[in-house]
């Protein structure tokens, strides 16, 4: 009788629980959709000191993923807003952290940097009003040249591996 | 388990909590009968949704239709609204006064700030040819 | 501050708990307001300050603040509470209970301190850095050890249902936690993403659903004088939720860049869910019968019978959404943000209302200090989030259908901007709720009138 034993609920519990943790955490690791990298991925695999990826961790610790996503979904609204290409799993292969975000308050970023430049993006962060009149994005004035270099960067990396890099990859 | 055998009204206790053995009711049956229906049905039928080939995926055509979806909201952000101007030029009348094969070139390869939108995005031809009919339109 | 008085630790576990739900409402109302107006708490100038104080900061601050400091404290609580008097032992250990409790103050604290600083490890509600991972790992085992020696040595074999639920979540939250925190974050891309919504989603259903249910099936029969309706309802809502829920991660990257089946693995599960939770309700509705005429005037019962209808709705406005077609629609937009405060606060923040309405008067003697001030927090609470609620709903729905149009993005952000002005005001009145709450809870302690002998409380 189960219910005399806390052991026996605790067991229960355990084994139920990996049942659910195997298909939705294990198995994944298993299908090479989700673990082989794209021509997109190592586009964005950067070194470790260059501008993009500092920018990168100016990007996390700003938090611009609380507003942000980054996917596009094969669905009418992402198509309808001109999203650009539709991601994959093998795209992100090399995101650490990733950075998909859950809510779009602005926009997709996902390939930002093949519809914006890095003058507009540098003017934007500064101050988004001045650029987008009526934008609810906060003011990034306080950051530092440096730091603002690098984000900029880090979104100008944004983009499609171009038809030349993907060509390289599948070689 | 022998609830089955106790009566409906039996009342016992645990912990100093008394508890009934009221039995589940039958339309709580029929929902886990229906779900558990449902549950096999999608498992076996359902598909991922690809919205793609809808709109704005032709890659092959050229229509300014077309082109307007590429233009889309990016172009907005720097040309301004209705492309009039913003922190780049106005885009009225550019293709007439500038020439198509300027535009073309600007489109793919970039201007002095501009990013090379189209190889950035691997813009088919008529692709760029779209996104120029749809320049033409703006007034 | 170690006490080793029965019940101290209980104690200290809701007081510090009502401090950081004011501290994080607080965070959240900031927050809306920025949506509002992005100026607000910004200074020219102050570049520091600024840092700390933006948006996804005071966010970060507002979503782990309800979640590990409030919601989690007042459960962790509830157990310190209801654990001992369901076996009828004492805590196994007070002193360490306190410690439990203080050491997570200074932990809440810390982080609080870290993510203004920036140091956020990046990834949504998995936002601390790992040395607090570990913390709040090392949290979980103390608090278990203690209620599982107690559980132990009781002399009664038989278990009540809530006693299941605590012992279940006490497992889970560990596991959920860490597979959530820690390896993930060495597995980055999709894979990553898919690990930290296992936890995300877990963490709401095998630890807030499942210590909220227990001190549902606790408070009801305590609260009524009536006796639980149905054994075997417990049992059947028990065990499918414990088979069912630790699936449903993956409905949260429906239609985005993880394999149809990894979806499907999440979307099923998902609708599945509505076993355990109508399984459930039919037991608090079986228990409620006779008895409804007292919900008009017993303001803890009101409460409790209010979240278990937000509980009821949540769970069917979640699986709704999980599917590709809706998801396609809503997912991204101020919808989800709606949904996601139903079960927190309108459902188990409610639950922790009454398990603390309940039992601070007994472990205090003292009489809450006003039944008036109890009725205003209610209806703050329920009128407060019904008009948040309803606004981000209505405005997830606009937004949704104008991206599918192709509406520029600014178009959709002038279109629900006065809907997210009545967020703010509706998140507002869910405050002032609180602030009733947290205004009687101090007065009943420091003043309440004193229960005499002959009026028999403590049930």
């Amino acid at each position: 009788m189960v219910e005399r034993s806390a052991l026996a609920i605790y067991i229960a519990a355990i084994v139920l629980f990996m049942m659910g943790a195997f298909a939705t955490i294990i198995l994944p690791f298993f299908d090479p959709d989700m673990t082989t990298p794209t021509a997109n991925a190592e586009a964005r695999n950067y070194a470790p000191d260059s501008p993009e990826a500092k920018g990168r961790l100016v990007y996390i610790a700003n938090g611009c993923n609380t507003c942000h996503t980054q996917y596009v979904r094969p669905v009418k609204a992402d198509v309808a807003m001109n999203l650009g290409p539709v991601t994959v799993p093998g795209d992100y292969v090399y995101d650490k952290p990733h950075l998909f975000g859950s809510n779009r308050t602005g926009p997709d970023l996902m390939w930002v940097g093949s519809r914006t430049n890095a003058q507009w993006n540098y003017q934007h962060l500064k101050n988004p009003q001045k650029l987008v009149p009526g934008s609810i994005m906060p003011k990034y004035d306080y950051l530092s040249e440096d730091d603002l270099n690098n984000l900029v960067s880090y979104l100008m990396s944004l983009k499609p591996a171009t038809n030349a890099q993907a060509a390289a990859f599948n070689k | 388990m022998s609830e089955q055998h106790n009566h409906e009204d039996h009342i016992d206790e645990v912990n100093g909590m008394k508890q009934g053995h009221g039995k589940v009711p039958r339309f709580l049956i029929i929902v886990y009968a229906a779900l558990a229906c449902w549950a096999v049905f999608y498992a076996l039928t359902a598909k991922g949704i690809d919205e793609t080939a809808n709109a704005g995926g032709n890659t092959a055509g050229v229509s300014a239709e077309a082109g307007k979806a590429l233009m889309g909201q990016s172009c907005a952000l720097c040309h301004g609204q209705n492309y009039k101007g913003g922190l780049g030029p106005t885009l009225a009348g550019v293709v007439d006064t500038k020439g198509e094969e300027y535009v073309t070139g600007i489109l793919k390869n970039g201007g002095v700030t501009m990013t090379a939108i189209a190889k950035d995005n691997n813009w088919t031809d008529d692709q760029v040819k779209s996104v120029i009919a749809a320049m033409k339109e703006i007034k | 501050m170690l006490s080793n008085a029965p019940f101290s630790t209980a104690k200290n576990f809701w007081y510090s708990s009502i401090f950081w739900l004011i501290i994080s409402m607080i965070a959240g109302l900031v927050v809306a307001l920025k949506q509002i107006s992005p100026d607000f708490l910004y200074f020219q100038g102050a570049d520091g300050l600024n840092f700390a104080l933006t948006y996804a900061h005071i966010r970060i601050i507002h979503t782990n603040g309800i979640l590990l400091a409030w919601l989690s404290m007042a459960m962790v609580g509830a157990m310190f509470y209801m654990v001992p008097k369901l076996t009828r032992t004492p805590l196994w250990s007070e002193r360490l209970g306190n410690l439990t409790a203080l050491i997570w103050n200074v932990a809440i604290a810390a982080a609080v301190v870290i993510i203004a600083l920036g140091y956020s490890s990046g990834v949504e509600y998995a936002e601390l850095p790992l040395i607090l991972d570990l913390g709040v790992a090392v949290l979980a085992v103390l608090l278990s050890i203690n209620l599982f020696m107690t559980i132990a040595k009781r002399q009664e074999k038989q278990l009540y249902a809530s006693i299941w639920y605590f012992t279940g979540s006490l497992i889970w939250l560990p596991l959920v936690w860490i597979v959530g925190n820690i390896p993930s974050a060495l597995v980055g891309g999709a894979m990553q993403a898919n690990m930290n919504w296992f936890y995300g989603h877990n963490v709401l259903g095998l630890w807030f659903t499942t210590v909220g249910i227990g001190q549902i099936y606790f408070l009801l029969p305590k609260i009524t004088g009536k006796p639980l309706y149905s054994h075997k309802l417990s049992l059947i809502g028990f065990w499918t939720i414990a088979t069912i829920y630790v699936w449903n991660g993956p409905h949260h990257l429906v239609n985005g860049p993880i394999p149809v089946w990894l979806m499907k693995a999440g979307i099923i599960p998902s609708l599945l869910l509505i076993i355990p939770v109508w399984t459930v309700l039919a037991n608090v509705f079986g228990t409620m019968k006779g008895v409804w005429h007292r919900v008009a005037e017993d303001v803890n019962l009101k409460f409790l019978v209010t979240a278990a209808i937000f509980y009821m709705m949540a769970c069917l406005q979640g699986p709704f959404q999980s599917l590709m077609q809706v998801s396609a629609v809503v997912k991204f937009s101020h919808w989800v943000v709606g949904h996601a405060h139903m079960a927190p606060f309108a459902a188990f923040s409610f639950v922790c209302f009454v398990t603390i309405y309940y039992a601070v008067p007994r472990l205090t003697g003292r009489h809450i200090y006003s039944k008036a001030l109890m009725n205003w927090h209610y209806y703050m609470s329920v009128i407060g989030f019904l008009m948040f609620a309803f606004t981000l709903w209505i405005a997830g729905v606009i937004q949704g259908f104008a991206w599918m149009d192709g509406t520029p993005f600014m178009e959709t952000v002038d279109t629900v901007r006065t809907l997210v002005v009545f967020r703010a005001v509706g998140g507002t009145l869910m405050i002032v709720g609180q602030l009733f709450f947290a205004y009687n809870i101090w007065k009943t302690v420091k003043s309440g009138t004193k229960i005499s002998s002959e009026e028999n409380v403590a049930a």
